[in-house]
């Protein structure tokens, strides 16, 4: 028995001591992949490029744009943005660091694209040619965020190490354009004007973003001829209803040139619950369109509401009026996707009454563009693409370039007059050549209207250095006729919109940037 | 000469009588009984035969023994550790064993009998005859004395005590009630001596019973405290180590062992942040915060790794909080945050002992927000109203009819959540364990069932666990010990259960929780808490979590042992997330759609994980006359594996049909999952050397590899050194024995680690993203995070200087230790520029210092027959950020609550604006600085403090401590008779607090509003008020301030149990052996500046306390030995 016992102990003491694996330490992960041995099939080129696709802005990016212009208000007040919009905000604000660092992610990512696809040999060059094309447009698109937003900003065309990435120093804003225009006109020369897959790059989103980059940088001739380019390539059109541009019906459709896209419940977005009345889906919203922007939609008769011939009435204030107005927000009376009246005023007893909730209108409208119904069981989850650059857009872009070019022909009015024209909007058209400067307002109106809440009036109103002119001041919103019959006007005395133009027209580098390499050297006046 | 005779005869005696007898001499020694043991210890133990013993005595000491042929047969004895001639001093204990017993007859002659048995005729007659035959007279009169033996600590009966008839061999131990019953002289003096306590005589004096009180012994010499890979005697110690033992941690009626620590051990803080049944919350920390990262202390059961909360309470022998680098270093890359080995429970030989242990306790929240009275809320929402927009919202004529109101299902208060969602819940428990064995075999079983209810709806812990802790003594050189621990848990909580919390404080103002018919009231942001907790749907989480341990140890030669052992840690964990869809109509209108969730979901999760842990030891002890030397060398390996596993389906029939099958099979649908493995190896050693017991020296070293690092970066070495002088040994302390009676000074230095690192962080990964086109998922790979190869460990330094003392015969004890700990090559992940496009991966940078003081009191007395026992400890800790490798100041957090990380600042202090009060007019507006446009009067006036003309984020500042800079605890024991009383104080200082969210923003969300704001908040009227004007949708007020700061400093009542133990005489007729009774409660008293805002001051200190909240505990509960 003994003997046994002991014979048993020494075969436990042999297994414990031989229980050491040799591999112990040298574990190899399963769930990623080691880029040792990635970049090496075409395959892995073309996965390699369509993560980069995953670094365009999302909703609610997108949405909060024109939230901080003048023709919207950032419904929370603790939100970043609302910092931003009352000018309290300064280089350490975390918006400003993640928008830099969001760009510079998707350079990062494209530049270590683009330096194994120059490396790649063996492969289906026609195939890593076209990645490479959509690769350099999405990098273009983010230098044009960098360019427009902090001015000089380092120019990174190859992976960067950390090393790097702490020494480096800015480029100045000109010769950002100038990489940004010679890249848009090289990716158009490798991109098919249609692509087997919607939603990839093209040789008309190359140029489409040439257009709006060189309008960005007061290039108005290159603008004008990048802008000429996409219209003759006969692939785009106008889709014929406003109303549903922004539906899932039209998604793809032929008007748009650039988009990011979606599908619900795999890859989804937010963008209902971001802007949705209170009354939909409550403490989500965040922000709402201002009085500003209503009021900047004509009569249908062309008119300005201004202009005491317009027929306007402000006890009926949204009759008779651009039809885009009723197509892009909610106003009072108008149908909420679950059939409900919205009724914003004080003390409606609905969710959207001014004053009811914190994520109630706070101005007596909300934004209507990408609410569809089919989002309304799940506003957190969208399937809906987000449209960055539409022919629209190209359209009224040479227009305006032209007209800063000052070579004003018909083509010009043709231009505006198309976007006025599509059936369901079917506004005046614009019947003769007029000044620079009355056209120069006209196009900058029809932009406002055509593109509002689409993240383009952010950009414009800074761009056209009017930023200090349109956003100061006390914040208005509905108009409404109140129980003695008299008109009141929302207003918020208590939250002002502040523009410093000495200052303003460039966020500020982030500070941690500076901290972390001193070489960038702060905005003025910041 | 007539001895040989008398053998001769007695062998003639038994060869015609059956019986026995043997030859002996001498004086029988006792003064060996302070070493005597009533209970052998399990380890190492020799088994002789009890005749072979007894023969053995004889032949030493020169007696003779009778006893009845055939009672020693196949009775066999183990021996203790160590000792040689355990047939001499233990023999009565030996005997007891078998209950046997030895009656003195004559100076040289004994008596071997069964306990309890009439005396034998013929042994009688024997002894009679040979007494007679030599002559000589009895002496003395033997006369049965029983008694029973009891604590003075605790009142409770102590078993196992020596006993013994001083000057002779003839003793017994007490039973599991602590009697006894020896046959002594009339004139003998009875010797009581038990581990643990002081040994007490007691003359008999003729008396038939004598009850006797023990006193504790506070620090025995011989006390044992287990340490990294072994256990060491307590005296001899030369590192910092507080132990527990596992009776001092069943006071309190807790969740989790966390709690039961809190307050009990120097250097060891503990916060209890509220968690919901099942969960936890708790912040543990050993000696202050080590890093920036990881800071859990680790956790090691019975030598292998594991969650502090997944033992059983029950099951604890003993907790030891290792807090030097001299005691951590043997667990080097692991041990920089200090580690605590937890020891359970294991049987005794002997009869089946049987414990019931159950209770029924109450839980209800420590703190209940109390709103602001309905009018008032009103006229502070007008105001509001008023100073954003120039109006007010409410008419007074609506006021009036509102607050006059007789229906509040029409006309509701503005909040009502935590009487409607909040409830007192039980828990209840029971224990039950069975233990004892035979010399070969012992076991102990223990089983445990604890359900749990949450104070709101849907919310409930079961846990049912078994551990079987078995021995089998196959040799007298061969241990083999198996453990097993399995324990399930059933968690069931609100799918939401952040939302429940949160939209009681933040979202929820003017409805009704609930009408009569059950309709739901949404409150005007669309929220309703209390259905959030009823209707929204459930997470369920099972765990299954079971431990194997095998074990052996082997005697290889005399002092030299070999000890295996390999341990599996498995843990299965089942989630069950379903979110109900559902409708919510208004009650008066039902037409009217108030809510609308219509689309069902589930989320299955299945996390599973594997850890083996082997760990072989060689241990050498040597003892040269006065030199101890102990060497101690060891590999150890642990290898852990997991997966995670979830998929996800939505629109299933019903709410109750909630199998994943059910659900729609469609694009909805969708699986993740991922996989990890890392490994640890190590070789260790310790070398301790003593000189004459009073000269202590201590070595440790370990040798680690990771497999987190990259191959050259990947093993470490881990030192420590430590010495001890006992003062109190050397001649020239003779003359100050009788105040202090030992006295030790100690020193120790060394190096832990630590490699709380992300796995792969040192490879280049790319991860899997999704992107889609026109429509269709379109797969990408990319890198997200930077790799960094130079990636190694954290090290920490430690010095620490100690002392032990001990007063007036160990009445009071002092225990006192300064350390300094400087943590080197912090893993942080540095901040990288953006325009690296990368995330940080972890670097070895920066530097945290860490010193500090800990004080551990102790008082053993008595008032009259009044027992009192105590401990205070007392902590002070210094945290100081050194160095941030050029990087930082990182601010977390924002305008609500903002902390910053920075150097000469302790880690995460908060920060912020420094205040003067509030501007008062226009005038005073216009001469200062102000953060924004737009400020009037009654608006905060922010500092300038750096006097450049702005308020900006560059006039913030230092504004306090985040974590307590001194702890405290302290442990009372008061005893009368059969009752006990035990008091827990507890308590920190030097902190700060910042409430955020509703319940300090005045209404301004239109959320809670606290009633401490009603006619304090500033108007032109009431310029003294203690809060800012208040302002509708306008934070500009409750900016990150020192105004903002409350004292977090507590001092609590942290637990009071009062136990009575049952008369023996009610009891013994029901066949019980002990019967105790206690009730108890929790938190029943708490100082703490932050009452007034009916906020728990354990509460993370910069949160806005919509957590599942801190509750107290009062319970009633039952001991009872079988």
């Amino acid at each position: 028995m003994k003997y046994r016992i002991n014979k048993l102990f020494a075969a436990l003491v042999v297994a414990g001591v031989a229980g050491c694996s040799d591999n112990l330490l040298e574990t190899i992960p399963n769930d990623r992949v080691s880029s040792e041995i990635y970049w090496q099939t075409e395959n892995d080129f073309t996965l390699g490029a369509n993560a980069v696709y995953t670094h365009l802005e999302g909703a609610g990016d997108f949405t909060n744009w024109d939230a901080m212009s003048d023709i919207g208000h950032v419904t929370l007040m603790w939100r970043e943005e609302s910092i931003i919009e009352k000018g309290a905000y300064d280089a350490t604000i975390g918006k400003v660091l993640r928008t830099w660092t969001d760009a510079y992610t998707g350079i990062q990512a494209a530049n270590i694209f683009l330096d194994k696809a120059n490396e790649s040999q063996g492969l289906n060059q026609d195939l890593i040619k076209r990645l490479t094309g959509e690769v350099k447009v999405l990098r273009a698109f983010y230098y044009t965020r960098l360019a427009i937003l902090y001015g000089d900003v380092p120019l990174l065309t190859r992976e960067t190490t950390l090393e790097e990435s702490r020494a480096l120093t800015k480029t100045p804003v000109s010769e950002v354009w100038n990489f940004i225009h010679s890249e848009l006109s090289e990716a158009a020369e490798l991109l098919p004007v249609t692509q087997g897959e919607k939603g990839r790059m093209t040789k008309g989103a190359a140029l489409a973003l040439q257009a709006r980059a060189m309008l960005y940088a007061h290039r108005y001739p290159e603008a004008a001829i990048a802008a000429k380019k996409v219209i003759d390539l006969n692939v785009y059109s106008l889709y014929p209803s406003y109303e549903r541009l922004f539906s899932y019906e039209a998604e793809n459709n032929e008007e748009v040139i650039m988009n990011r896209e979606y599908i619900k419940n795999i890859q989804s977005n937010n963008i209902f619950s971001l802007t949705t009345p209170n009354s939909l889906f409550p403490q989500v919203n965040s922000f709402v369109p201002t009085k500003k922007a209503v009021d900047s939609y004509q009569m249908k008769n062309g008119k300005d509401i201004s202009d005491p011939s317009s027929g306007f009435d402000p006890k009926n204030p949204y009759e008779n009026r651009d039809p885009r107005l009723k197509y892009s927000i909610f106003v009072f009376g108008d149908k909420l996707l679950n059939g409900q009246i919205y009724d914003p005023k004080p003390g409606s007893g609905t969710g959207d009454a001014i004053g009811y909730a914190e994520n109630s209108t706070a101005t007596g409208f909300n934004v209507k563009k990408y609410l569809n119904i089919e989002d309304l069981a799940q506003p957190s989850n969208c399937g809906i693409n987000i449209i960055f650059i539409r022919y629209a857009e190209v359209l009224l872009t040479y227009a305006e370039a032209m007209i800063e070019s000052n070579q004003i022909d018909e083509s010009v009015i043709a231009a505006i007059n198309e976007v006025r024209a599509r059936p369901d909007v079917n506004m005046p058209a614009i019947e003769e050549l007029r000044s620079q400067s009355e056209l120069r307002e006209i196009v900058r109106r029809e932009r406002l209207v055509e593109f509002a809440f689409e993240g383009l009036r952010y950009f414009d109103i800074r761009r056209w250095e009017i930023a200090e002119d349109v956003i100061p001041g006390i914040i208005y919103g509905m108009t409404y006729v109140d129980q003695s019959s008299n008109l009141q006007t929302i207003s918020l005395p208590g939250f002002l919109k502040v523009f410093n133009p000495q200052r303003d027209y460039l966020w500020p580098i982030p500070q941690r940037e500076i901290e972390l390499n001193p070489n960038l050297i702060q905005n003025p006046n910041w | 000469m007539i001895r040989k005779i008398l053998y001769q005869l007695a062998w003639i005696v038994m060869v015609t009588h059956g019986f026995t007898i043997g030859v002996r001499s001498q004086e029988l020694a006792v003064s060996m009984q302070n070493k005597m043991t009533a209970v052998p210890s399990i380890k190492n133990q020799q088994t002789k035969t009890l005749k072979s013993l007894l023969e053995e005595f004889e032949e030493k000491r020169q007696v003779s023994i009778v006893y009845q042929s055939g009672l020693l047969e196949n009775k066999v004895v183990s021996l203790r550790e160590g000792v040689t001639d355990s047939s001499i001093t233990d023999l009565p204990v030996l005997l007891n064993q078998h209950n046997l017993h030895l009656r003195q007859i004559r100076k040289d002659l004994f008596i071997v009998e069964q306990k309890g048995a009439s005396a034998h005729k013929d042994v009688d007659a024997l002894a009679a005859e040979l007494l007679a035959e030599e002559k000589n007279k009895i002496t003395k009169l033997f006369i049965p004395v029983r008694g029973q033996v009891t604590s003075k600590v605790d009142g409770m009966t102590i078993p196992g005590v020596n006993v013994l008839v001083k000057g002779t061999t003839a003793g017994t131990v007490t039973d599991v009630n602590g009697n006894y019953e020896v046959d002594a002289a009339a004139d003998a003096i009875l010797v009581f001596s038990s581990i643990g306590y002081l040994t007490k005589e007691e003359p008999v004096n003729g008396r038939g019973t004598i009850d006797v009180i023990l006193e504790e012994d506070l620090r025995n010499l011989d006390e044992v405290i287990v340490v990294g890979y072994s256990e060491q005697r307590k005296v001899s110690m030369t590192s910092a180590v507080s132990e527990i033992k596992g009776e001092d941690l069943s006071k309190r009626t807790v969740q989790n062992i966390q709690q039961s620590l809190q307050g009990k051990i120097s250097g060891l803080t503990i916060l209890d942040q509220g968690a919901a049944p099942g969960k936890t919350n708790m912040v543990m920390r050993i000696r202050g915060i080590t890093t920036l990262g990881a800071n859990e202390p680790l956790v090691i059961v019975d030598g292998i790794e594991q969650r502090l909360h997944d033992i059983n309470p029950t099951d604890i022998e003993s907790v030891s909080v290792l807090k030097d680098a001299s005691s951590t270093a043997i667990y080097g890359s692991r041990a920089a945050n200090g580690v605590i080995l937890v020891t359970t429970k294991r049987a005794k030989p002997g009869k089946l002992s049987v414990v019931y242990g159950g209770y029924y306790a109450l839980q209800q929240t420590n703190n209940n927000p109390v709103h602001m009275g309905l009018e008032d809320y009103m006229r502070l929402q007008n105001v509001a109203w008023t100073n954003s927009s120039g109006a007010p919202i409410f008419t007074e004529e609506h006021i009036q009819e509102y607050v006059n109101a007789k229906d509040r299902l029409r006309y509701p208060l503005p909040n009502t959540w935590y009487e409607a969602v909040l409830k007192s819940a039980p828990q209840i428990n029971h224990s039950v364990s069975i233990s004892g064995g035979t010399e070969t075999i012992t076991s102990r079983l223990s089983i445990r069932y604890q359900d749990q209810e949450g104070i709101i709806p849907n919310s409930e812990a079961k846990i049912g666990e078994l551990r079987l802790n078995t021995d089998y003594h196959a040799s007298s050189k061969i241990l083999v010990s198996t453990d097993i621990n399995y324990r399930y848990s059933n968690i069931l909580s609100p799918i939401n259960e952040g939302a429940v919390f949160n939209n009681m404080l933040q979202t929820s103002q003017w409805t009704v929780p609930k009408y009569p018919d059950g309709t739901y009231g949404i409150s005007s942001d669309g929220k309703n808490p209390l259905m959030e907790a009823e209707a929204a749907g459930t997470s369920r989480t099972a765990e299954d979590f079971f431990t194997g341990i095998i074990k052996a140890d082997w005697e290889i030669v005399k002092g030299l042992k070999f000890t295996t052992q390999w341990g599996t840690r498995m843990t299965l964990t089942s989630g069950k997330n379903f979110r109900n869809k559902l409708e919510v109509r208004d009650y008066y209108d039902p037409e009217l759609v108030t809510l609308s969730r219509p689309i069902n979901e589930l989320t299955e999760i299945r996390n599973s994980n594997r850890e083996v842990t082997i760990n072989n030891l060689i241990n050498y002890s040597l003892n040269l006359a006065q030199h101890d030397i102990n060497i101690l060398v060891g590999y150890s390996q642990i290898e852990n594996r997991g997966n995670n596993l979830n998929a996800y389906r939505q629109n299933f029939y019903n709410n109750q049909i909630q199998s994943i099958n059910q659900g729609a099979n469609d694009a909805t649908k969708s699986n993740n999952g991922n996989e990890f493995s890392w490994g640890l190896r190590s070789y260790f050693g310790r070398l301790n050397y003593a000189f004459k017991d009073k000269y202590l020296f201590e070595a440790n070293a370990r040798y680690d590899g990771s497999s987190r690092f990259i191959q050259d970066n990947r093993y470490s070495f881990f030192p420590s050194f430590s010495a001890g002088w006992r003062l109190s040994e050397e001649e020239v302390w003779d003359n100050l024995r009788g105040t202090v009676n030992e006295l030790k000074i100690r020193g120790s230095w060394g190096k832990t680690g630590n490699q709380a690192v992300d796995l792969y962080s040192y490879l280049k990964t790319l991860n899997l993203t999704t992107y889609s086109f026109d429509g269709m998922v379109a797969p990408g790979f990319m890198q997200t995070r930077m790799a960094n190869q130079n990636l190694t460990w954290e090290t920490t330094t430690q010095s620490n200087l100690g002392v032990d003392a001990q007063f007036l015969d160990n009445k009071f004890y002092l225990t006192a230790d300064y350390y300094h700990k400087k943590t080197d090559g912090i893993l942080l992940s540095l901040p990288v520029p953006g325009t690296l496009g990368l995330q940080a991966s972890p670097q070895n940078a920066g530097r945290m210092d860490n010193s500090g003081w800990e004080f551990e009191l102790g008082a053993n007395s008595y008032f009259g027959k009044v027992g009192f026992n105590a401990n205070l400890n007392f902590n002070i800790n210094h945290n100081e950020v050194k160095d941030l490798a050029g990087t930082g100041p990182y601010i977390t957090g924002g305008n609500e609550t903002r902390y910053i990380t920075e150097e000469g600042y302790a880690i995460n202090s908060f920060w912020g604006y420094k205040t003067d009060g509030f501007f008062q007019t226009e005038e005073e507006i216009r001469n200062y600085p102000t953060m924004r446009s737009g400020i009037e009067p009654g608006d905060v006036k922010f500092l300038d403090l750096n006097e450049d003309g702005r308020i900006t984020a560059d006039d913030m500042t230092y504004l306090g401590h985040s974590f307590p800079k001194y702890t405290f605890g302290s442990n009372l024991n008061f005893t009368y008779k059969s009752f006990a009383l035990n008091v827990l104080l507890q308590g920190v200082a030097g902190k700060n607090s910042r409430i955020g969210g509703a319940i300090v923003e005045m209404g301004i969300w239109g959320g809670f509003t606290h009633q401490l704001i009603t006619d304090n908040y500033w108007t032109p009227e009431n310029r003294d008020a203690r809060f800012p004007r208040p302002l509708k949708y306008d934070l500009r007020n409750i900016v990150m301030a020192d105004r903002d700061l409350t004292n977090g400093d507590y001092l609590r009542v942290k637990n009071v149990q009062f136990s009575y133990e049952l008369p023996l005489t009610v009891i013994e007729r029901a066949g019980l052996q002990r019967v105790n009774v206690y009730v108890a409660t929790t938190n029943p008293l708490t100082f703490s500046a932050l009452n007034e805002w009916n906020v728990d001051p354990e509460t993370v200190p910069g949160g806005r306390t919509e957590a599942y909240p801190q509750t107290s505990v009062s319970t009633l509960g039952v001991n009872i030995h079988f």
